[in-house]
């Protein structure tokens, strides 16, 4: 009986110390990309997102696109200062231009492989602020989708721009109490040239949200997810339909029924958009689910 | 099911076609020439009015319209691609194909103008030669067939019209053409 409750305490003295609040003294529920990084942290996310977007004329060249796109990432670091991340997506895409003509493709699209090196926070066990400074690689991994009788899909119909992007940027977290937290990232990326000569504009992102937690379990968070584009060439010759300042408000509402599981439930809803288009994007809805190993 | 890994990483894709409009034009009684031609430069779908719901009409924002559209002139129920019928032949000859947006349709409106797509036709709208005679015409003239309105949406994915002219002939080319384009019927 008391090897029996021995072997029990030790289990759950071991359990206990592997659950990523203990082993970071910090009860934040934090997205993937603004969590504490400790050695050996392994993280494992999958989000579901759906979003459309129209561009055209009526009765002229309308187009809208819809997309339901379900991203796989993991997260590891490997040491404390050093954490890489990679995302599968795998998306269902549609596109239906004027006519009602239909495009659907279904794939895996652009796999990233993100590095984070922490400049600052990587002292103490608890620390208020973390500074990363992120490298970003998305690889045109994207098959050319192409119909039965082998023609390729129209660009927006394809599952990614089949363009190498680099990018790279900082990230900042803060933790402020057990309540609040805020995250800040501004990246900036140059795209290649692409799928059929597409070359995209080089562009900044900024996501800025705070976060408040009520109980341990419970996190409401806000903010704004900001994307700007400079011109996009089309084999050399400019194309500023969609290029331009796209700010949307963002809105989660994070769970965690236990220790190393996360729910998100949030919306991303545009509110400017200064891209000439026409264009008008929906609200992207996004699903979330993030475990801790 | 074992092959499902190999799609995820490949990716699949289908496409389903849109609606479509085709246009064809019928010579009756064609000529025995040795040469006869007759040009269309631009063939329109007319969509039947629609009367705009009550709340535009008391809007003070004026609707807006794409000018760099227009100033190219083709849109999806505008062709603006040169066709050189043959008077000589009876078969029905196709004048366009379209994909244009849902909405019923209500006319087509064919533009006879001197060609320029051919070099056959010498930039004549009608280009006649027999061995005794030969009748050309210049003139631009744009006729507009009217039909009761034809729905083209998700139920009726395709249409087709079918025009036919009998090819007559009067005193000189520019009477030709007159006599010719007053027996198109749809």
């Amino acid at each position: 009986m008391w090897r029996l409750l021995l072997v029990l305490t030790v289990g759950v003295s071991s359990l206990a110390a592997a659950c990523p609040t203990c082993s970071c003294a910090n009860p934040a529920l934090t997205a993937m990309g603004a969590e504490q990084p400790f050695e050996g942290r392994l993280r494992f996310a999958s989000t579901f997102r759906a979003w459309s977007q129209t561009d055209g004329t009526a009765e002229v060249d309308l187009a809208q696109v819809r997309e339901l796109r379900l991203d796989l990432t993991a997260s590891w670091t490997p040491l404390k200062r050093f954490t890489v991340l990679l995302n599968v997506p795998l998306q269902a895409r549609e596109r239906t231009d004027v006519s009602l003509a239909k495009e659907r493709g279904f794939g895996p699209g652009e796999i990233d492989l993100s590095t984070r090196f922490l400049l600052v926070g990587a002292e103490g066990m608890r620390p208020r602020h973390l500074l990363n400074l992120v490298v970003n690689a998305r690889l045109p991994t994207a098959p050319t989708l192409r119909d039965a009788s082998g023609k390729a899909f129209e660009v927006d119909a394809q599952l990614g721009a089949g363009a190498f992007v680099p990018a790279a940027g900082l990230s900042w977290s803060a933790f402020l109490g057990d309540q609040w937290s805020t995250f800040v990232s501004l990246v900036g990326d140059v795209p290649l040239e692409g799928r059929y000569g597409l070359r995209l504009g080089p562009g900044v992102q900024l996501i800025g949200a705070a976060q408040f937690q009520p109980w341990s379990w419970l996190g409401l968070r806000a903010g704004l997810d900001a994307r700007s584009e400079a011109m996009s060439f089309v084999r050399g010759v400019a194309s500023p339909a969609l290029s331009g300042l796209l700010l949307q408000a963002l809105a989660d509402v994070v769970v965690s029924p236990v220790s190393r599981l996360m729910l998100t439930a949030g919306a991303r809803v545009p509110f400017l958009d200064t891209r000439p288009g026409p264009v008008s994007a929906t609200p992207v809805f996004l699903l979330s689910v993030v475990v801790d190993v | 099911m074992r092959w499902l890994p190999l799609v995820l990483l490949a990716g699949c894709g289908v496409s389903e076609p849109g609606l479509s409009v085709h246009v064809t034009l019928q010579v009756g009684a064609p000529l025995s020439a040795q040469a006869a031609s007759l040009a269309i430069e631009e063939v329109e779908l007319v969509p039947c009015a629609v009367a705009r719901p009550w709340w535009q009409a008391l809007s003070p924002v004026s609707t807006a319209f794409a000018h760099g559209v227009e100033a190219a002139n083709a849109t999806p129920r505008r062709r603006v691609s040169p066709v050189l019928l043959d008077l000589t032949v009876a078969e029905a000859q196709d004048v366009a194909h379209f994909a244009p947006p849902p909405g019923a349709l209500c006319a087509v409106k064919l533009t006879f103008a001197p060609s320029t797509a051919d070099a056959r036709a010498q930039g004549t709208t009608l280009f006649l030669e027999q061995p005794s005679v030969r009748q050309v015409s210049t003139k631009r003239y744009v006729v507009t067939k009217a039909f009761e309105a034809r729905a083209l949406d998700e139920g009726a994915r395709e249409l087709e019209f079918s025009l036919r002219l009998e090819a007559g002939q009067g005193a000189d080319g520019d009477e030709t053409l007159r006599v010719m384009l007053g027996t198109l019927a749809l």
